[in-house]
């Protein structure tokens, strides 16, 4: 690139000021502009070898501020001659006690019993060192060397040095002053655009290489672009989503999927009921069957033999588990045959809370409704979301318990990294649910995903907790 | 779920095969279960609640023998016909009891092991002691009839590990009685086991007599009871525990259960007679196998085949046909099962409201704001007091920390209580997010909330925010001026379409930044979605 062209306005104003040498302050005040832009032109300058800078350095010595108080042995001899004076008393004098020992090397005074009295030779005393102070700032002169150790040392006088810097121009920036530099143009303006004055202009290269302030921009929150794209996953395969409420009766949650209200998971302690809440609206069709599959069993099966309280049934919770959504569906008039059908939803885990554990969970589950549906065609629809979710072949199907399901089924992906890790659980509907929601004969595969750790193995989040952050830096760096 | 730990050496004997780990992983698999420990003990976790039979050590491998081809068929147990008698008085509240008497030769290790089977077995499946307790005695001091009876409080024996003391303050004092006691506590009368000489044994679900309840392996012949409030559940422990007795070696008396009107012998093994529904068998699994091969394979799960299927005694968890086809699966081995693609034809999509979301979060991001996702549990104090509003939430009756006691009802303060997390980080800060609330009429809404905080924040930037979402989506807003409790006053106002109010915006009252601990000020707006969305398609 053209040299001229990469110069900053800055660079092209101090350039043609350094017909001679010039240190920071005159440029700034020749250029108008403040010392810290001059610096920096200096320096960029510099880099481009267009000027060079020649350092000074000016040692010199001056009065420190008890040497402006003028010379103490001359104060002291002052003192003296006008009547002898106790030693202590002189040493109250800043360098008075030093004062003392100068005056009595020169012969001016003499000690005696604590006492300084004057010598003859006093009265014509003179102070070459007052002199030599009166000419400060200066550098001594070889003469005065002796003297003006003695009064640094005794700390009236102070030796500092004071750089100037001296810019001056090279060869390569006369030239390129002479080739001239001012035609070069830093912004393009609509102005340039309608008069067309932008034609046989250059403009100012930049430099793309340095760092550009930051911009934070709006994005989506990584995990919930997850679901995001989960949800799409699932619409590609043709499954519909379905919705459910956040507080669930216990109807839908548990009742709805077989599990008897002894079962231990149904203790109150194993979910969030909610206070004073007031008993859930429920069909009382739809109560009244699956009432009738826990307490007598369907097709002839001994069902769970006890007493079903249907209050027990209508009270409130947090949803468990995702599968209420299912529930509802299955009893649903307008439930589609075949239909496939899933939904995301917020979960809740009554827990203790931590590192790994928040009462907040998100599970993706669903059905699949239809005729002529296999154990074997769950394990091929699991097959499929381990390959969809997992990006794996690997997987490994064991029996597993749920209430709802029998024959049930447990999927585990193996996991470049992490071996075998659980991806959900699946399995056929039991007739007890079947039954008495879709009172009609078709087969119900029913299947869940744990999606939260689905989600921290896709983004490559270590802590659960990072997929709920609460950290805004973290976001926004964060990968979409 | 429960884990049970066995020494490894007793669980070979018992098995009578020796497996590599792998071999036991894929058996246990069989059974629902995983082995966490394989070292000097063996560890197992049980998935299936519902199957207590096999968490003791004697079932566990009665069920592996049959797995591993060891052993096959219905596993049960020849009891001796009953000699001894328990009598059953009334006892409301805790009506059902099973006990027999159990001949044999008892150990240290046998008695350890006893004693963590009912531990597990009575605290997990018997739903810590109220469904089902379990209790054992030396038989040899106890004189024939026993009763099952109630008594008054007032009456006296010496608990275990205790002072002689009245029943009522064993329930007060005793540690066992502090544990388990609120299980009787309101009973008029309490439950005993007592014998023909009026020895109490036991106040069951509680605890023994120091004098006649206390077993060491010196004991020879044990007096065994469950009692509970569920028939069945009471009749399947007796089966459980006498088959594990049964396994050790000792012979199984069995007793008479007489209670006012009728009479029952327990343990009772006499198993449950199931039909196999061959024609469900194909349809659940589609592995094209004969009726013979099946029944073949309910024979290594430990089922009797013998005209129809008989169900060992010591489960009830088989209701249904269903049941016995998971059983023939398993032991066909769900990995030697091909999987079949699903066939079945549906269109994909979301709903409509799904879609609105999506579509306005897509509008806020392109203004630059940045999405959060947050938790729905909140407490009560970020949505109303910090917020200076009042308002019914939804609660909750208990909670492991007051921080998360409550379902959040709008979206606003969690943004807030997010920028007050990030008072370190660049400003400005724009953020937002879209999810349901919930609030005291328990039915969720569809929200959506911005803010941007900065030192030069203001409404007008909620405005243009709107302004431009509204325009996208082809709709149009009146703002009505409101002072909204949470807001500056003169600061806020109320977002309406089709005169109905769908939102508001704002700028933060400096109160509520004050409660929340933010030093910079904060303009905010939320949306209802759900309304936004019918009153947007009613139109």
């Amino acid at each position: 690139m053209s040299l001229a062209e990469s110069l900053h306005v800055l660079e092209r104003q101090i350039l043609p000021l350094l017909k001679t040498a010039k240190t920071v302050p005159e440029l700034a005040a020749e250029s108008k502009l403040p010392e810290v832009s001059v610096v920096r032109a200096l320096q960029w300058l510099e880099k481009k070898k267009l000027v060079a800078t020649e350092t000074t350095t000016d040692t010199h010595f001056d009065v420190t501020e008890r040497g402006k108080q003028g010379l103490p042995e001359k104060a002291v001899l002052a003192l003296v001659l006008q009547r002898p004076q106790a030693i202590k008393d002189l040493a109250q004098i800043q360098g008075g006690q030093a004062a003392i020992g100068v005056l009595r090397q020169q012969n001016l005074v003499i000690v005696k019993d604590g006492s300084v009295e004057a010598t003859a030779e006093a009265s014509k005393a003179t102070f070459p060192e007052e002199s030599l102070l009166k000419k400060m700032p200066c550098l001594p002169s070889k003469d005065d060397k002796g003297l003006a150790q003695s009064l640094q040392r005794r700390g009236l006088i102070a030796e500092t040095t004071k750089k100037t810097v001296k810019a001056f121009i090279t060869d390569a920036g006369k030239n390129l002053v002479q080739k001239g530099i001012a035609s070069v143009v830093d912004q393009l303006t609509p102005t340039m655009l309608q008069d067309g004055s932008w034609k046989g202009k250059n403009f100012r290269r930049y430099d793309l290489t340095s760092i550009a302030p930051r911009l934070h921009g709006g994005k989506l929150q990584p995990y919930k672009k997850f679901l995001d794209s989960v949800r799409k996953q699932f619409i590609a395969l043709g499954f519909e989503e379905m919705d459910g409420p956040v507080v669930e009766s216990d109807f839908w949650d548990m009742d709805a999927l077989y599990m008897p209200q002894f079962h231990s998971a149904r203790d109150i302690h194993e979910g969030y009921y909610v206070k004073n809440a007031p008993p859930a609206d429920v069909e009382e069709g739809v109560m009244k069957r699956v009432k009738e599959a826990h307490e007598k069993g369907v097709e002839g099966s001994s069902g769970w033999q006890y007493d079903f309280d249907v209050n027990h049934a209508k009270r409130q919770l947090l949803r468990t588990q995702g599968t209420a959504c299912s529930a509802r569906m299955l009893a649903n008039p307008n439930l589609k045959i075949p239909g496939k059908y899933f939904a995301i939803s917020r979960c809740f885990r009554y827990d203790v809370i931590d590192s790994t554990h928040l009462p907040d969970f998100n599970q993706v589950e669903g059905i699949v409704v239809d005729k002529n549906l296999t154990l074997r065609h769950m394990i091929g629809l699991l097959k499929q979301f381990a390959k969809i979710f997992a990006h794996t072949d690997e997987v490994k199907v064991v029996p597993g318990y749920f209430p709802f399901t029998e024959p049930s089924v447990e999927l585990f992906a193996k996991h470049p990294e992490l071996g075998w890790i659980e991806l959900g659980g699946a399995g056929v509907c039991r007739p007890g649910v079947v039954q008495p929601l879709v009172q009609k004969d078709v087969q119900v595969l029913a299947w869940g995903i744990g999606v939260d750790r689905l989600g921290m193995f896709n983004l490559g989040i270590k802590d659960i907790r990072n997929l709920f952050s609460k950290d805004l830096a973290y976001l926004r760096k964060a990968k979409v | 779920m429960p884990t049970l730990t066995y020494d490894k050496k007793d669980f070979f004997a018992l098995l009578g095969k020796l497996v590599s780990e792998e071999e036991l992983v894929e058996a246990l698999s069989c059974l629902k279960a995983e082995l966490a420990e394989f070292g000097e003990n063996i560890s197992v976790e049980f998935n299936d609640t519902n199957l207590p039979w096999i968490w003791s050590v004697e079932g566990l491998t009665a069920m592996l023998r049959g797995l591993l081809g060891v052993e096959k068929g219905l596993a049960t147990v020849d009891v001796k016909k009953p000699e001894r008698q328990t009598i059953v008085d009334k006892v409301p509240g805790r009506q059902h009891v099973a006990t027999f008497v159990a001949k044999g030769k008892m150990s240290e290790s046998l008695l350890e092991n006893l004693i963590q089977l009912q531990e597990k077995f009575c605290e997990s499946y018997g739903k810590k002691r109220q469904k089902v307790s379990v209790g054992l005695y030396p038989a040899k001091n106890i004189a024939f009839p026993v009763h099952y009876t109630a008594i008054e409080g007032t009456m006296a024996f010496t608990p275990l590990d205790g002072e002689h003391m009245s029943i009522t303050d064993i329930l007060e004092k005793h540690p066992k009685g502090k544990e388990y006691g609120h299980l009787i506590a309101s009973m008029k009368k309490f439950p005993v086991f007592m014998d023909a000489n009026n020895h109490i044994l036991s106040l069951p679900p509680i605890i023994n007599s120091e004098e006649m309840g206390k077993v060491d392996a010196d004991t020879k012949e044990l007096f065994f009871d469950a009692t509970g409030t569920d028939e069945r559940i009471v009749k399947l422990t007796a089966a459980i525990f006498a088959f594990a007795l049964s396994k050790r070696g000792f012979a199984i008396e069995s007793m008479n259960v007489s209670y006012p009107k009728h009479n029952v012998v327990m343990p009772d093994f006499t198993p449950q007679e199931m039909k196999l529904d061959m024609a469900q068998v194909d349809a659940l699994l589609a592995l094209d196998i004969s009726e013979p091969t099946a029944k073949g394979l309910l024979e290594k799960m430990r089922y009797g085949t013998k005209g129809n299927i008989q169900v060992p005694a010591m489960r009830n968890d088989v209701m249904h046909n269903v049941d016995l086809v998971e059983d023939v699966a398993a032991a066909y081995g769900y990995s030697n099962m091909e999987a079949i693609p699903i066939t079945t034809h549906s269109v994909g999509g979301t709903t409509p409201l799904q879609n609105f979301a999506d579509d306005m979060r897509a509008l806020v991001v392109g203004c630059g704001y940045q999405e959060i996702f947050s938790a729905m549990l909140t407490n009560p104090k970020s949505m109303t007091k910090d917020m200076r509003v009042k308002g019914k939430l939804a609660e909750l009756d208990s909670y492991y920390s007051s921080s998360y006691s409550a379902l959040r009802s709008w979206l606003t303060p969690v943004l807030l209580q997010f920028l007050a997390q990030n008072k370190h980080v660049d400003y400005p800060q724009n953020i937002f997010e879209e999810g349901p609330a919930t609030s005291g009429t328990l039915q969720d809404e569809r929200k959506l909330a911005f803010a941007s905080a900065h030192s030069e924040v203001s409404a007008t930037e909620m405005k243009e925010v709107l302004d431009f979402v509204f325009d996208a989506i082809g709709a149009t807003y009146e703002v009505k001026e409101k002072d909204c409790e949470w807001c500056i006053p003169g600061r806020s106002a109320e977002i309406l379409v089709n005169k109905h109010r769908v939102g508001w915006f704002g700028e933060l009252h400096p109160e509520v930044l004050a409660n929340v601990k933010l030093e910079v000020p904060v303009a905010g707006a939320e949306l209802d979605l759900g309304r936004l969305f019918d009153h947007l398609t009613a139109s």
